[in-house]
């Protein structure tokens, strides 16, 4: 492993966990799952950096990558018969974090994290990489893999859609 | 002057950055220095597979290369009944034997029994 790669991947470590947190639906223990698949995926050198994009949103992409196919092998594992399984073992995984997590969270993330869920993904996900991340239209149209006009539509329609559903929780209270 | 429309969101954005921060993972260089398993694979694949085809192929050779020693079927199955030493319907006697419909039988079908 390169130092200088290593050093990079260290000072994104933050933004990192944030971005798999967002494609995770905010469970962490699967954030840091994927996380960690991403990583292996760069040390097992299965993807590298083409150096046409910068080292940020090629890094995103990769981790929203292997977040989708670990979504996708859960929804394998979630199949009838692990369903079944489920049923009768009574282990049942619930992604929202517990009562006492919860209880520490602000009110203001909460009321964030619900209203994103409610968002179609592509909206939530501009929303996330422009505010939360700090990346450009571009940038973000670059991690998700579609052009900037999708890109700039997703971004607007969430924005007023974000708006309108924080904004009847803000105006109840005194 | 209006205040930009998007710091309210902005603000929201910034507390769950906040406090997502707070439960990142511990940084671990380890987890950049795994062994790398290509090599293995790699082994796998340049030295298994081919043996393999080879192994296949020697055997199809073995088998084809030897002579057809398969008997004509007719000699090779075994006899399951033998030819009866005496005459089939031996308790019959073909002059007392006559039936009343005979007559409708035409003269060239007629059975002569031994």
């Amino acid at each position: 492993m390169e130092r200088e790669l290593a050093d990079t991947l260290k000072a994104l470590h933050s933004d990192a966990f944030g971005w798999s947190l967002h494609c995770c639906g905010g469970d962490s223990s699967r954030a840091e799952e994927v996380l960690q698949n991403a990583y292996l995926k760069i040390v097992q050198g299965r993807t590298k950096h083409a150096q046409a994009s910068s080292f940020k949103t090629w890094w995103f992409g990769v981790i929203r990558l292997t977040a989708h196919e670990e979504f996708r092998r859960q929804r394998y594992r979630e199949s009838l018969l692990g369903k079944l399984w489920l049923q009768i073992s009574g282990d049942t995984h619930d992604p929202r974090p517990s009562p006492s997590r919860q209880a520490e969270l602000d009110e203001q993330i909460l009321q964030l994290r619900a209203a994103l869920n409610q968002l179609p993904a592509r909206q939530a996900e501009v929303l996330h990489l422009v505010f939360y991340q700090d990346l450009s239209l571009s940038e973000a149209a670059a991690v998700m893999k579609i052009g900037i006009g999708s890109v700039r539509q997703h971004y607007e329609r969430g924005k007023a859609r974000l708006r309108g559903l924080l904004q009847p929780t803000a105006t109840h209270e005194p | 002057m209006n205040p930009d429309p998007d710091n309210e969101l902005r603000a929201y954005f910034k507390a769950q950055r906040s406090a997502d921060h707070e439960e990142v993972p511990v940084w671990n260089p380890r987890l950049l220095e795994l062994p790398r398993k290509t090599g293995a694979v790699s082994w796998i694949t340049l030295i298994g597979l081919p043996a393999t085809a080879i192994a296949v192929m020697a055997i199809g050779l073995l088998l084809f290369s030897f002579p057809s020693s398969q008997a004509r079927l007719s000699e090779a199955l075994p006899v399951l009944l033998d030819a009866p030493a005496e005459p089939l319907f031996v308790g019959l006697e073909s002059s007392s034997f006559s039936s009343p419909s005979d007559f409708l039988l035409p003269s060239h079908l007629s059975i002569q029994l031994p």
